[in-house]
């Protein structure tokens, strides 16, 4: 029988950590092993774990995945970048400093390379690793083992990031090698900046990218977070993000999940007093494409406020889940929380699961949530075609309208647009063309 | 322009339609009036091509051929417009995206080529001072969030655009207030033209204070129960509609002048 992906990373662990950045010795190369023992304990999860229970993991669990060799080559990166912003890109999880520009940074950002950090053994970056608990999170315990490379944001109190930061996950050639890439956000007091964290595959490739981003607020911060996924369709990826939103601290998080052939993302957020978050995210998928997302909102302390809204369009016989949970703290009175799901079944045989919670500890609380699952709307089509577009062209429209609500909501032009396209090219015909009945 | 013969519609296995005839000619306005269920609503959409009826028996012949075959759009880009009773909301879609892409499908079926941005605008411009709305409302999602008067105006201004042949405005007055009534017939009366055909169905004479039919038929329990000129819609304001249900009169549709 031949090895599992999981304990190939295990037993590959050893042989993996001398080339891993992080001299031996040092709190990386301890911090690592932390990482593998904690995911040797708890190993993949299978359904029968709650979390899992609708995503199974088998098709990545019988592959095996090296680690990627650097790449020196070049990449097709038109299209992929997003104009006006500063820029961090990565090959195949490497850094890449020919291919970024983060030139004429204002005075108090920090941007790095997190491999850089990790091999100067960055005492600040130590403070960050050593503030978290003991992970539960597989996948992180994965990440922390193997983390190759990743950005180092480092905002100094009042710092504004005068333009969006491109961070752009670029999957370039090879096959059956995975990346773990790790970022992290410090921003500090009222500082302020816009992230689009992108991944993209120009040059298609079945992979196995394990990311995984934390941020923390300091009090008045402002982040907002786009975070594209449009992996090649037969990769795999695996997000996480964890916000920490400090005191009246605020972070927009606009997800777009479009690629991959199993993808999950999981977004944990905390709220302390007056911090507010909104959640925003639209997920694609077509032929046989398997989607989750894991949103876990924690209004930990009084007056914060929380908006989510998750929208689907599933065709062929396209799998999605979504479970948001929203807890509101015994402490947390005033809080003010909407959560909603809603999906667009384009296909009989397309499936959602969806589970919107509400978990209320306090008693003075404004909370609402839902899901809706739907086809297209015939009184709305039959009002387009009414006005002369064919079946198709009507279809293509509503479909368009139930995704650009979503696109609309970002905030900054440039990022709005460069989504817009993105999308655009995953939209019309794949979504569109539906399969020759059976 | 337009002919309904016998038509009778079932939906659901219940008949709505029993035996409409109905001759409507190019420069003509027809108003359709009836109490609530009569079937008024029915007609508008089965010209339209809405699913969901089943015709049984009877035709309906427009510019010389068979209606009933052809897809709601077909009968969209060869001059049928209905102003919706409910004008319908669609997220996400820009008003002015949908006024293009039907005026362009509407173009490449007369054989014209697509209107490019600028003349485009032009137009448009134009037809929005004829429903008093503003350039702000293209940008707008399609009837989102809009006010009922906003969306009736709404539908007046897509079918000002459009330059139907037959116009078949469905309750376009039921919820305006009066201001709004007096914008919506004003650019409904600037639309009347010769070769132009409409059918207004409604259940109020107010409608026809502003404008004016050249024919009025009620419609009841499915039937035409009386034709007439504008005369009729005064009388039946006059007497309510329980005068024509009682009388069952069956002069019908053979009282047409």
């Amino acid at each position: 029988m031949s090895e599992s992906a999981s304990s190939q990373f295990v037993s590959g662990f050893a042989a993996a950590q001398p080339v891993l950045p992080g001299a031996a010795g040092t709190w990386v190369a301890e911090l690592r092993r932390t990482g593998i023992d904690r995911f040797a304990t708890l190993g993949l999860p299978t359904t029968r774990h709650e979390a899992w229970k609708y995503t199974r993991l088998t098709a990545l669990e019988r592959r095996t995945f090296a680690l990627p060799e650097a790449a020196a080559d070049v990449p097709e990166l038109d299209g992929v970048q997003l104009a006006g912003a500063y820029r961090m890109v990565f090959v195949n999880g490497r850094f890449r400093a020919d291919l970024s520009d983060i030139d004429r940074l204002p005075a108090g950002a920090r941007i790095a390379s997190l491999a850089t950090a990790l091999e100067e053994g960055d005492p600040a970056l130590q403070a960050v690793f050593a503030a978290t608990a003991e992970e539960e999170d597989p996948f992180v315990a994965l990440n922390t083992a193997y983390m190759g490379d990743g950005v180092l944001i480092d905002l100094a109190d009042d710092c504004v990031l005068d333009a969006p930061l491109q961070l752009l996950f670029v999957a370039g050639a090879g096959e059956d090698y995975v990346t773990h890439v790790r970022n992290i956000v410090v921003a500090g007091a009222h500082s302020q900046a816009t992230l689009v964290e992108a991944y993209v595959a120009p040059d298609g490739g079945s992979y196995f990218t394990n990311t995984c981003t934390d941020l923390s607020l300091a009090p008045g911060a402002r982040i907002d977070h786009v975070r594209l996924q449009d992996e090649d369709q037969s990769a795999f990826h695996i997000g996480r993000v964890r916000a920490d939103i400090g005191r009246d601290a605020g972070y927009r998080s606009q997800v777009f999940s479009l690629g991959a052939q199993l993808s999950r993302v999981d977004i944990n957020v905390r709220l302390a007093t007056g911090a507010e978050c909104d959640l925003d995210g639209l997920y694609l998928a077509s032929k046989r494409q398997h989607v989750d997302h894991q949103t876990r909102v924690d209004h930990a302390e009084p007056h914060a406020r929380s908006s989510e809204l998750y929208k689907g369009i599933l065709d062929d016989a396209a799998r999605a889940v979504f479970s948001g949970t929203v807890v509101v703290r015994e402490d947390a009175q005033k809080t003010d929380a909407t959560q909603m799901n809603r999906n667009l079944l384009l296909s009989p045989r397309a499936e959602i699961d969806t589970r919107p919670q509400l978990v209320i500890y306090a008693d003075d609380v404004k909370c609402a949530h839902g899901a809706t699952v739907g086809q297209l709307d015939p009184v709305e089509m039959f009002y387009l075609r009414s006005r002369g577009l064919d079946e198709i062209e009507a279809r293509q429209l509503l479909i368009h309208g139930f995704a650009n609500d979503l696109v609309d909501r970002v905030a900054n032009d440039a990022v709005r647009d460069f989504v817009y396209r993105r999308l655009d090219a995953r939209l019309p015909g794949r979504m569109i063309a539906t399969e020759a009945p059976a | 322009m337009l002919e309904i013969r016998n038509l009778c519609v079932e939906t659901d296995g219940k008949a709505i339609l029993k035996g409409i005839n109905l001759s409507v000619k190019a420069g003509e306005v027809h108003a359709i009036m009836g109490p609530n269920g009569s079937g008024k609503s029915t007609l508008a959409h089965i010209l339209a091509g809405r699913d969901g009826y089943e015709v049984t028996a009877g035709e309906v012949i427009y510019q010389g051929y068979d209606l009933l075959d052809k897809a709601p759009e077909e009968r969209a880009r060869d001059g049928i417009f209905l102003a919706f009773q409910y004008p319908v909301e669609i997220p996400g879609v820009s008003n002015i995206y949908l006024l293009k892409a039907a005026l362009n499908a509407v173009r490449q079926q007369r054989g014209e080529d697509e209107l490019d941005a600028m003349d485009f605008m032009v137009l448009v411009r134009d037809k929005l001072k004829l429903v008093a709305m503003d350039e702000a409302f293209l940008s707008r999602a399609v009837n989102y969030g809009f006010s009922g008067g906003e969306k009736k105006r709404n539908e007046i201004l897509q079918m000002a655009v459009l330059e139907p042949r037959l116009a078949i405005l469905d309750e376009t007055d039921s919820g305006l207030d009066i201001d709004a009534l007096r914008i919506v017939a004003g650019g409904v009366n600037s639309l009347r033209s010769p070769e132009r055909a409409m059918i207004l169905v409604t259940h109020y004479q107010r409608l026809l204070d502003y404008i004016v039919p050249d024919f009025v038929h009620v419609l009841a329990n499915g039937r035409i129960a009386r034709s007439g000129g504008r005369e009729l819609a005064l009388e039946l304001e006059e007497k309510g509609y329980s005068w024509i249900q009682e009388g069952g009169t069956a002069t019908a549709a053979e009282a047409r002048p």
